[in-house]
């Protein structure tokens, strides 16, 4: 209990000490607007309808981007997973890669795809992929021998194999990289629509950033933050229910 | 086994290598326009140009700078803060959660603020690294700390340590490893992010060469940067994980 009043004692003080520059004119006035101020403009965002076709195009653009990485991040990792020399030879690039940041290449997708979706669903693929491919590799790999030697001799099928052994021992690793993969799939793609876009939720952080309409951005921005705390927390849930589907299977 | 390894490398070397030589043949032989990809050959050749006119060092180093500076913020802030979590558990528990939230949220979506609140310079791209960097460098270090053994400090006190040794002796050693790994997590996401708000604002190091190479359709200098960028990148997690296992192998 007492950790949570801190907490809640932390947020208002830094909610209060916010307000008290906002007031008092010390930043000038157009730099951080007050509480009241954002909450209103997030208001009208939300309330008049207008984010709503934005935060379509963004979960369009971040959805099929992360189909993307899910197909070829799972098929690649059990390639890698099932084959030990490709798996050496190919994995340390893979994590050096995984570890640099994905948005310089955007300028490629903008010459390919064009300026609209297309191009903020490559990013989303290409970003979300990683997590996918390294979770899914590690996954595959650790399948356990054992488990794949008695299928083998009780005489399963591969599709057997596939189904009772490969995918409930694979499950959990694999919803915990497609976990991540969402969440970098939606912050890629939202990076995409910030630089180069005419939608979406970047769009519109970046449209009231230029027009000088900074109470409207910081709403856009507290707006994109609930919006991904909520597909954060949905795909928390769902990832328990894998989980308690995994010990069952297991059982 | 030392042969194995070495065909490893070399199959990961010539793929590369025919990876390159691939888009290398595309090009010469005009298959793709020459707007959106062009030849590694021609972009090796403008590195060697801007390295002798010191274009490209000077980004590097601006970039380096940008890195090391918030680094050098986020460790000043980010040690202290995680031997107070420690040090106050209640407040620890606390602010670990708050930290990790804010840490699992988007929070490189925040650079427009830092954009509002420092101008477009240098100033919101170090700002920007230190909150990117700090946070796992308190977390690790606060997690550190708190998992080592009680059995230790116990040991410590029987040996009638005083508090100052306790910490000196016992406590900071055990913790090391995972405070490092903090340090390498830090340095790693600052230089995501740097690179990252370098290129969508176009100020500061080599992220801004592809960001302009785009704009002004100079494809030679865009792949420049990405693949400078790319590197850089590389070679800093190389060196990072061989400063680690170096650390910890002797």
């Amino acid at each position: 209990m007492k950790p949570l009043l801190i907490q809640t004692v932390t947020v208002l003080v830094f909610a209060a000490v916010w307000e008290t520059v906002a007031e008092s004119g010390l930043l000038f006035a157009g730099i951080l607007p007050g509480i009241g101020e954002i909450l209103r403009a997030a208001w009208v965002l939300a309330s008049s309808g207008a984010i709503f076709p934005h935060l379509l195009v963004t979960v369009h653009e971040a959805s099929v981007g992360f189909v993307f990485a899910a197909l070829f991040g799972i098929a690649l990792g059990v390639l890698l997973g099932t084959q030990p020399f490709l798996r050496r030879v190919f994995e340390p690039p893979l994590l050096y890669f995984a570890a640099t940041p994905k948005i310089i290449l955007y300028p490629i997708f903008l010459m390919l795809l064009g300026a609209k979706l297309e191009s903020k669903m490559a990013m989303a693929a290409v970003s979300g992929f990683f997590p996918i491919v390294v979770n899914t590799t590690i996954a595959s790999a650790g399948v356990n021998r054992v488990f794949l030697k008695v299928a083998r001799s009780v005489g399963a099928s591969r599709l057997q194999i596939f189904t009772r052994v490969y995918f409930p021992s694979m499950l959990l690793p694999v919803a915990g990289g497609a976990r991540l993969g969402i969440g970098v799939s939606l912050v890629a793609a939202i990076l995409g629509e910030l630089k180069v876009s005419n939608a979406g939720l970047g769009f519109i952080i970046m449209q009231s950033f230029n027009h000088f309409r900074i109470p409207e951005m910081y709403a856009g921005i507290l707006l994109t933050f609930l919006f991904a705390a909520a597909v954060n927390v949905a795909m928390t849930l769902l990832l328990m229910r894998c989980r308690s589907f995994a010990h069952e299977s297991a059982r | 086994m030392a042969s194995r390894r070495g065909r490893e490398t070399a199959a990961r070397w010539i793929f590369i290598a025919a990876l390159l030589a691939a888009l290398e043949g595309v090009v010469r032989l005009d298959w793709v326009d020459r707007i959106f990809v062009t030849a590694p050959s021609l972009v090796a050749a403008t590195a060697w140009e801007k390295i002798l006119s010191g274009e490209l060092p000077a980004l590097f180093v601006t970039t380096l700078f940008s890195v090391g500076a918030a680094f050098l913020l986020a460790m000043v802030v980010g040690l202290p803060a995680g031997y107070a979590l420690w040090r106050f558990p209640l407040f620890g528990r606390a602010y670990d959660e708050l930290l990790s939230a804010l840490f699992a949220s988007p929070w490189i979506l925040l650079y427009p603020i830092f954009l509002v609140i420092f101008g477009r310079g240098l100033g919101a791209i170090i700002a920007m690294g230190f909150l990117s960097g700090m946070i796992p460098i308190a977390l690790n270090t606060h997690h550190g700390l708190r998992d080592v053994n009680p059995i230790y400090l116990k040991v410590g006190t029987g040996m009638r340590l005083k508090e100052r040794q306790i910490v000196r002796h016992i406590l900071f050693p055990a913790a090391a490893p995972m405070i490092l790994s903090g340090l390498k997590l830090g340095v790693t996401y600052i230089l995501i992010s740097v690179i990252a708000v370098e290129f969508l604002v176009e100020i500061g190091g080599i992220g801004t060469l592809a960001s302009k190479g785009y704009f002004w359709f100079n494809t030679e200098e865009l792949y420049l940067g990405m693949a400078g960028a790319i590197v850089l990148s590389m070679i800093f997690i190389h060196l990072l994980g061989r400063a680690e296992s170096r650390l910890f192998t002797s």
